[in-house]
């Protein structure tokens, strides 16, 4: 069933889509959703806001992505620089940005549109740099001939981008979108309902729906909601994501012969003509700008000192706001005791973090030696047409769903004591950095070639000589490549693994995420950047210092390079 | 030259393969039969995509004919089997595993005391002309010298048939022009235990270089056209009239 897409018809679903993206959300706002009555049309409702939610940060992660990818396309240097600074940026747990989010974005919207921005911004800092780490690993894979090409024909930059940049990025973002989106459902309900000191913010949303329904111990509602928001995962997923992918492979540079075209499904046929309506609109405004403005060189030298004047007042309002921002935060006559306080905190923080840290390093253990054997039965045998796809659809699907389950289940075998909070606390870690080893191993994995695959046929290798000499090094260089960003979602899930809200009880363990939750209950916005900041010293020096060292010593485990 | 009957070593009969490809049947070999001798060296020359590598899979037992049957040594071909080793267009070499180390993985199937391995590793390291490279990994040297990784590993397991699919097609004309002497010696001469080779190839003139007999075989589905024996003495001097009168001959077969 194939649509034929012509230009009348394209203008059509412009104006019906902008009609649906502006009054659509201007009537929801309107509509008072109930925070927790569990009818069906206001789970309707409360996901319409969630998703929207999840939308528009994602669609800002996804511009910021493209942003970033083009800028660092203009000056080779500039990659290996932002790859540590994403390392840090994405391990930062979801709490460490709340202060952030909410003394400066409230004070520039109050309000109701304020708390949604929080929120947003939140899903946003879940989402983003996935997103951006993807834009960049496609970006790198261009090759270099290509990059010189651009310098050699003085390509302009519109076509270089149009024709190279986003072509090589396209899967690599496809990618990189399942997971950031992955990620934001799984911090849904920390970014919809979330509070600092007096303020208990609770946005109408699917997230918070969970988790009042859990809070409150309220099984029925609990369960429906979980349902409604995995048929919305599987549904996306389904509509949007898997067909994307296919498409997305055209894209991909393969070795292999006898390629088969993957043929656009309707949905992602829609999307792109709706984006090509948009660029092209664009262009023309543009277009039209700049000729107004070549045509009259005075015209044109006038407004570009304008535009350079508003950058720096720009520049210096922000600089100024911020400043008066933190002033108005800092306690007014510091004393000794508060720096004492301070100093205490910071201790503190450092010993939460130590705490964290083998918390983190336990559970990636733990998870490695889940992957490598599940990923080695999903990328080389006959069950991976079945495994593959399950995974996909349990990546998109929030673990953070299910922890009251884990919860149940763990505390019904050993009770509630020390062990088995602990326990519960490294398998709900675990959930935050599965995917990243394992769908790097499978990946790994599935790039052994076929003419090796043969030879061992031919040769008749035994199957331990199959695994230990092929498939753990390979799972290994897979490994290379996800044990970054498994950290990352390690410490991010921290602020949910160890702190956990159960019925009426909090389960907590020590450690970093416990700790920007106390404080971040507390109002205590110094102690929370006092944590952010013991953190991201940490993460960094961590990072450089040990990881990347071992780290590439199993680099050399890759086939194709 | 001999004057013996000659033994085949192996032989094809009437082979045929056909692949489903998305519900669609597509023959790719049709009804191909000829034979090895000890002592022989067989090129299949044909053009591109008609199913040569198809059908060397198919004598070594990686694949399984959709009909007909290769027997080897009188037995029939089930599957991959000691007595054939495979040398592959594009290496098949493990990266991160050093020279000695992807030739010992030839050895892998055969239940030799570790002490006979080590010999037979640096025996054929030896004879393909790596020596002093044990130790490197397949990125450090160059693609002539990796191809001789692979055939020190197809040549460690001792077979007694050589199957060799385009394993000079991956390199430049000087590098192979270099290795086809190597693999005369390897085929023809008593130093090592093989007793007779295959060469897929598309390149006329080596095969008209290399081989005792040429079979020469027709675009989809692959047919035998004719079989060509090359009776050219040995060395083989590409410069006469009597070698380019055979290339014409199979270029015009093709053509
Ligand atoms: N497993 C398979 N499934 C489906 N089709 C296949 C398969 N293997 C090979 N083919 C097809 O069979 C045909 C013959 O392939 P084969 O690789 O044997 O040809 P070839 O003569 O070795 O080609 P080349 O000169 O490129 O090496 C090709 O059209 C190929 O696409
Ligand atoms: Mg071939």
């Amino acid at each position: 069933m194939l649509i034929v897409l012509t230009r009348k018809k394209l203008y059509f679903f412009t104006l019906l889509a902008t009609i649906l993206l502006t009054w659509v959300p201007a009537r929801l706002v309107t509509i008072r959703a109930n925070l927790l009555e569990a009818s069906l049309g206001n789970l309707a409702i409360l996901s319409l806001f969630s998703l929207g939610r999840m939308t528009t940060a994602y669609l800002l992660g996804l511009i910021s992505a493209i942003l970033l990818e083009i800028w660092v396309s203009r000056s080779e240097h500039l990659v290996k620089y932002i790859f540590p600074v994403l390392d840090v940026l994405q391990s930062v747990p979801i709490l460490g940005f709340l202060p952030a989010g909410l003394l400066v974005i409230r004070q520039l919207a109050p309000g109701r549109l304020g708390t949604e921005l929080v929120s947003i911004f939140l899903i946003f800092t879940s989402q983003a740099w996935a997103l951006m780490y993807s834009a960049l690993e496609g970006f790198t894979t261009i090759p270099s001939d290509l990059l010189e090409l651009k310098k050699a024909f003085n390509q302009r930059e519109s076509s270089f981008i149009i024709k190279i940049l986003l072509p090589y990025t396209f899967p690599f973002l496809v990618s990189g979108s399942i997971l950031a989106f992955g990620g934001g459902w799984y911090f849904l309900m920390a970014a919809e309902s979330f509070s600092l000191g007096n303020e208990q913010v609770n946005l109408p949303g699917l997230g918070t729906f969970l988790f009042y329904s859990a809070y409150t111990g309220n099984l029925k509602e609990y369960l429906l909601g979980l349902l409604v928001l995995l048929l919305i995962v599987v549904f996306i997923h389904e509509i949007f994501w898997s067909p994307l992918s296919e498409f997305s492979k055209n894209f991909r540079y393969e070795f292999t012969s006898g390629e088969v075209t993957h043929k656009p499904a309707l949905t992602i046929k829609l999307i792109f003509s709706f984006t090509k309506v948009i660029l092209r609109t664009l262009e023309k405004v543009y277009f039209f700008f700049n000729s107004v403005l070549t045509s009259r060189q005075r015209v044109r030298n006038t407004f570009d000192t304008f535009v350079k004047f508003t950058k720096i007042v720009l520049i210096f309002l922000i600089v100024i706001y911020l400043a008066f921002s933190l002033y108005s935060i800092q306690p007014t006559n510091f004393s000794f005791t508060q720096l004492q306080a301070s100093l205490l905190i910071i201790v503190e923080a450092s010993i939460c973090m130590i705490y964290s840290f083998f918390r983190v390093f336990t559970a990636y253990i733990v998870t490695l030696f889940l992957v490598i054997p599940l990923g080695i039965i999903a990328a080389r045998t006959v069950l991976r047409k079945l495994l593959l796809p399950i995974f996909d659809i349990m990546q998109s699907t929030p673990a953070i769903a299910f922890f009251p389950f884990l919860i149940v289940f763990i505390s019904s075998i050993m009770g509630i004591n020390q062990f088995s909070i602990n326990l519960i606390s490294l398998v709900l870690t675990m959930t935050g950095m599965i995917w990243y080893l394992l769908f790097n191993v499978v990946i790994s994995l599935s790039n052994i070639p076929e003419d090796i695959e043969e030879m061992l046929k031919s040769f008749k290798a035994k199957t331990s000589t199959k695994i230990l000499r092929i498939y753990l090094p390979a799972a290994a260089g897979g490994i290379f490549y996800g044990t970054i960003q498994a950290f990352g979602g390690g410490y991010n899930a921290l602020v949910v693994s160890e702190y956990i809200t159960f019925g009426s009880q909090v389960l907590t363990v020590r450690g970093i995420g416990s700790f920007l939750n106390k404080y971040s209950n507390a109002g205590n916005v110094v102690a929370l950047t006092v944590g952010l900041f013991v953190f991201i010293v940490f993460v960094a020096t961590f990072d450089r210092l040990v990881w990347v060292p071992i780290l590439n010593r199993i680099k050399r485990f890759r086939f194709g390079d | 030259m001999e004057s013996k009957k000659p033994i085949p070593i192996l032989e094809v009969r009437n082979v045929e393969k056909v692949f489903i490809v998305e519900n669609k049947e597509f023959q790719v070999i049709q009804n191909i039969s000829f034979s090895v001798n000890e002592g022989e060296f067989v090129g299949i020359i044909g053009p591109s995509g008609c199913g040569k590598s198809t059908l060397l899979r198919i004598i070594d037992g990686m694949i399984r004919p959709s009909g007909g049957k290769v027997l080897f040594k009188g037995k029939e071909v089930l599957q991959p089997s000691d007595g054939m080793s495979f040398v592959f267009q594009t290496f098949a070499l493990v990266p991160w595993l050093t020279v000695e180390q992807n030739v010992e993985l030839g050895l892998d199937s055969l239940n030799i005391p570790e002490k006979e391995k080590k010999e037979r590793v640096s025996k054929y390291i030896k004879f393909v002309g790596l020596d002093g490279f044990e130790k490197f990994f397949p990125r450090e040297i160059s693609g002539g010298m990796k191809q001789r990784v692979g055939l020190a590993r197809a040549l460690a397991r001792e077979p007694s048939l050589l199957l060799m699919d385009e394993p000079l097609s991956s390199l430049d004309e000087l590098t192979a022009r270099g290795l086809r002497d190597l693999l005369i010696r390897l085929v023809k001469s008593t130093e090592t235990p093989v007793e007779a080779g295959i060469i897929v190839s598309h390149n006329v003139e080596e095969v008209v270089y290399l081989v005792d007999k040429a079979i020469v075989l027709s675009g989809r589905p692959a047919k035998v056209i004719e079989e060509v024996k090359i009776d050219l003495p040995r060395p083989r001097n590409t410069k006469t009239r009597s070698f380019f009168k055979y290339v014409d001959r199979i270029i015009s077969l093709i053509s």
